[in-house]
């Protein structure tokens, strides 16, 4: 039984059709259709398909040739068995020291629309915590929103991360506002629309000594506490979880069977679409260079399409936040740091659960698409917003991920990517109004967790924003403590997978 | 007529249960494709049949479950005695797939992202069907042994590519003095001149033998899987089926060339609609005829020499060669025909056994652009095509590309492009 269809990715039986839609729906730039469409992201990686797409949007979205960039080279060129990255000695380091890696430009703007002249709330951030802020605005009535993204959507942390959603955590806040956001996720495809393949197949956090277990049962105290049915599994009740781990030198595990997964992008294209349809704005391959307060109050934000004025402005740009910031005068005690992660070739699924190594920060989930998606801790660098790869990412990421499934070593990396963390000092975001500049809000410093958090933050932010309810994060959370000296919430410690 | 490298031994290896008899050493896809099989798997959503596109170890049409590993590219792996086969994504077979109703159930494709979220109980339902059906392979069937430690390799020159331009510039640099290691992803180099009938399996014998004895070392089946910048000073890592190799030359010449690309015509997936270079593999590499009666699909702006030479080729081993513009593909398994657009512009019906499709070739620039090589759009030229001096030299120090890569130039002009690229090269590590 067949039907007839034009196929123009083999690997992920994208359709002409597919294309189009895209297309229709406002996707124009390589990186955007890639994603939408999944053209690209199979076995092949684009090599048979990239260059007929890039014709048929040319055509098809009368863009100039000269605008049309092809998506990120990612390595490796040809899906390569996890064992062979094993089998590298680990590099000496300083002398062997490579260049300072440059900073990714995202593509440039395709479509010349103009911005909107004024706005109630300018959210400078088109990532999950920016989308989901704008669409619980609208919900609540507050429609006069703008959202300015520098890239295209996903194209920071918020499409980059592993879509890791737990509510395993180590302060009784982030376990309650986890346990909230998990119930959003579970609402998420009927609510919004669209499908984020959120799948509970619990969390699974192995500890290899005495003191990781006493961490895991204090831990797991507290989150019962809180509400949260978090348990401890020997060695045999993890095998009969997972049969292909190996139980050598594993102490214990702590699971969680609610804590689950989700694919990251389409919680962008939900958010997006829904705040669009209610009035709001997304304005993306916009970069704001400029941000200052006028003598009349509110902000005038200059972006590399014109000018905005707004009464309110919420930064939420992820780890570009103190850059951002800084257009205003403001330090963010936050910092960027860079997070690599890899994606295996498709797989039938076999992986239930979520897996972490708390020794390495290892962890590792099968997707819906059926790809072994995980990343591992490398030692710290220096701040930075590079998104390049390493071969010393697969290097460990291999050595780990092998010492815990044997089984992965025959299974091949299809790409690596990286993403930026955006770090603050106590393991806690910053949120709320900045006592000096009124009006302009910050919601940053998520530590790499920003997206599992963003549901349950974005309907407490809207209605902060609308007048509504202020939530304890907002007096927990603000950036004064910093200065204070004074933080008032406990430190959160559990900042891994 | 086959390539005198293959041994004419044969052995016997088991596809779907029964026995198949190959060449030693015959890539699968090409033994397969010769026993007549042509459906090798199910693709991942709508379990449509597929089988081997390129032959060229690029597309995903020919992944299969080979020795106990999944999703391998079946024109990559070599035949060995009693070697297991088995396609993927299918139930209870690639033949009878029943899975294939899917592709049925959504003739028009389905959006993945809204289905089913209009119903809390038929999302739940979908999401759970979804995870059981994704993926395309299983687990190996075995640990796998440990590799080989993986070396630090750092020649003068490294040379990616081992077609016209890439043995030309091996040749050329190895010339003159510097240590020089071409790697190639295929087992014996040559590139496309291996599927042009102008060249050959001969020619490429003949430009290799000149590359060895200018002195430049071969690493054939080796693939450059990606250029890491920040890894001790930079390094290009090439992995060969037991182990790593990390490249730190003091230039590299990428003559990667282009990969085969098919065309938007209605079921130009369906088994037997093959690369027109995948075509000429088989016949000039193998020895085998692509098949009895061939559409020749090019697309409008493709380059017609190799077009005219792989039709005379063909004719002249005894297959009818239709040459047309191709709107659909038809078959319900593998194709048994095409519908076609005569020349002059009349629509009509042929029986066929293979469609061979010839598209300009999309460079194949994923490496350069590792190192920050800029590339420019030019649809006329397969695609993303990475801008070059005359001589090879990118913006970037010590990078320098030749061939197809910069844009499709052809095996002649790729060959000059290689030759100056070679010495340009070796100016710049002495």
């Amino acid at each position: 039984m067949t039907a007839k269809k034009t196929i123009v990715c083999r690997c992920e039986d994208v359709t002409l059709g597919d294309i189009d839609h895209a297309i229709a729906a406002g996707y124009i730039d390589i990186e955007e259709i890639k994603r939408y469409t999944g053209f690209g992201t199979g076995l092949c990686q684009g090599k048979e398909c990239m260059a007929a797409i890039a014709t048929l949007v040319a055509e098809r979205a009368a863009i100039p040739a000269d605008h049309i960039t092809p998506f990120t080279a990612r390595s490796p060129v040809t899906p390569t068995p996890l064992c062979l990255f094993s089998a590298i000695t680990p590099a000496a380091t300083d002398d062997d020291a490579g260049p300072a890696p440059p900073r990714e430009a995202f593509p440039v703007a395709l479509k010349a629309e103009p911005v909107p002249a004024r706005t109630e709330v300018l959210i400078i951030g088109g990532g999950i915590m920016g989308l989901a802020i704008a669409y619980n605005l609208t919900v609540l009535g507050a429609t006069d929103v703008t959202v300015v993204e520098a890239g295209y959507l996903a194209s920071g942390a918020s499409g980059r991360n592993g879509g890791g959603v737990r509510q395993q955590w180590s302060t009784e806040l982030n376990i309650r506002l986890m346990r909230e956001s998990v119930d959003l996720c579970r609402r998420f495809a009927t609510d919004l629309g669209v499908n984020v393949w959120f799948r509970q197949g619990g969390y699974l956090f192995i500890a290899r000594t005495a003191a990781e277990r006493a961490r895991l049962e204090a831990m797991v105290k507290l989150q019962t506490d809180a509400g949260a049915d978090t348990e401890i599994l020997s060695p045999s009740e993890i095998k009969s979880l997972v049969g292909e781990i190996s139980t050598d030198d594993v102490v214990c595990a702590a699971y969680n069977a609610k804590d689950g997964i989700l694919f990251p992008w389409p919680f962008l294209w939900g958010y997006a679409r829904r705040a669009s349809e209610r009035g709001a704005r997304l304005i993306t391959h916009t970069e704001v260079t400029a941000l200052s307060r006028e003598a009349a109050g509110g902000f005038v934000a200059t972006t590399s399409r014109g000018r905005i004025r707004a009464d309110r402005v919420v930064i939420a740009a992820g780890a570009w936040s103190p850059e951002v910031a800084r257009l205003i005068g403001i330090s963010l005690p936050t910092r960027p740091v860079r997070h690599e992660i890899c994606s295996s070739e498709p797989l039938k699924p076999f992986l239930g659960p979520m897996v972490s190594e708390l020794a390495s920060g290892l962890y590792f989930s099968q997707s819906m698409r059926g790809e072994i998606v995980g990343g591992v801790s490398l030692p710290s660098e220096t701040p930075t917003l590079a998104m390049g790869s390493r071969l010393a990412f697969l290097e460990t990421y291999s050595r780990r991920i092998t010492k815990l499934i044997p089984i992965l070593g025959g299974v091949k990396i299809l790409r690596q990517w990286a993403g930026p963390y955006d770090l603050s000092a106590d393991g806690n975001p910053i949120l709320g109004e900045v006592d000096s500049v009124p009006g302009l809000f910050l919601c940053s410093g998520f530590v790499g967790h920003g997206f599992m958090m963003a549901p349950r933050v974005g309907q407490l932010y809207a209605s902060l924003l609308a007048g509504k309810e202020r939530h304890e994060i907002f007096d927990r959370f603000p950036l004064s403590r910093f200065s204070d000296g004074a933080s008032t919430s406990p430190r959160e410690d559990f900042n891994i997978g | 007529m086959p390539s005198d490298t293959h041994s004419e031994a044969s052995v016997m290896i088991r596809f779907a249960g029964r026995d198949v008899r190959a060449a030693r050493g015959m890539p699968v896809a090409v033994a397969l494709w010769s026993a007549g099989e042509r459906v090798l798997a199910r693709s991942i959503k709508y379990h449509r049949p597929r089988g081997a596109f390129c032959f060229d170890g690029h597309c995903g049409g020919c992944l299969m479950r080979i020795g106990g590993l999944p999703n391998l590219r079946a024109c990559m792996e070599p035949c060995t005695e009693g070697l297991d086969i088995e396609g993927q994504n299918a139930y209870p077979s690639q033949k009878l797939d029943v899975l294939s109703a899917v592709d049925w159930l959504f003739p028009r494709g389905m959006d993945h992202h809204t289905m089913m979220t209009g119903s809390r109980v038929l999302s739940a339902v979908t999401q759970k069907l979804v995870r059981q059906l994704s993926g395309l392979g299983t687990l190996p069937d075995q640990i796998a042994a440990t590799a080989e430690d993986a070396a630090i390799v750092t020649p003068d020159v490294c040379v990616v590519g081992g077609g016209p331009a890439g043995l030309a510039a091996a040749t050329e640099a190895a010339t003159t003095g510097a240590r020089v290691v071409l790697i190639d992803e295929m087992p014996e180099p040559g590139g496309s001149l291996r599927a042009d009938p102008r060249y050959g399996p001969e020619a490429c014998a003949e430009r290799t033998r000149r590359a060895l004895a200018s002195g430049a070392e071969i690493l054939a089946s080796a693939q450059a899987i990606g250029f890491f910048p920040e890894d001790r000073g930079g390094v290009l890592a090439v992995a060969t089926r037991s182990r790593l190799l990390l490249f730190r030359p003091r230039a590299t010449v990428y003559a990667t060339g282009g990969y085969a690309q098919n065309l938007p015509f209605e079921d130009n997936d369906r088994p037997g609609v093959i690369a027109a270079r995948g075509g000429g593999r088989l016949l000039l590499d193998h020895g085998i005829s692509p098949g009895q009666r061939v559409v020749l699909a090019a697309a409008p702006d493709a380059p017609v020499d190799f077009a005219e030479a792989l039709t005379e080729a063909l004719t002249a081993a005894g297959s009818e060669v239709i040459v047309a513009q191709v709107l659909r593909a038809r078959g319900r398994q593998e194709v048994t025909g095409a519908v076609i657009r005569d020349p002059d512009g009349k629509e009509r019906t042929v029986d066929c056994d293979a469609i061979l499709v010839w598209a300009t070739p999309a460079p194949a620039t994923e490496l350069l652009r590792q190192h920050g090589c800029a590339v420019r759009f030019c649809a006329a030229r397969g695609g993303f095509a990475v801008t070059c001096t005359g001589d090879g030299q990118t913006d970037v120090p010590g990078v320098f590309a030749c061939g197809d890569v910069t844009g499709y130039v052809g095996p002649e002009a790729a060959t000059d492009a290689g030759q100056r690229a070679g010495a340009r090269a070796c100016e710049a590590v002495r």
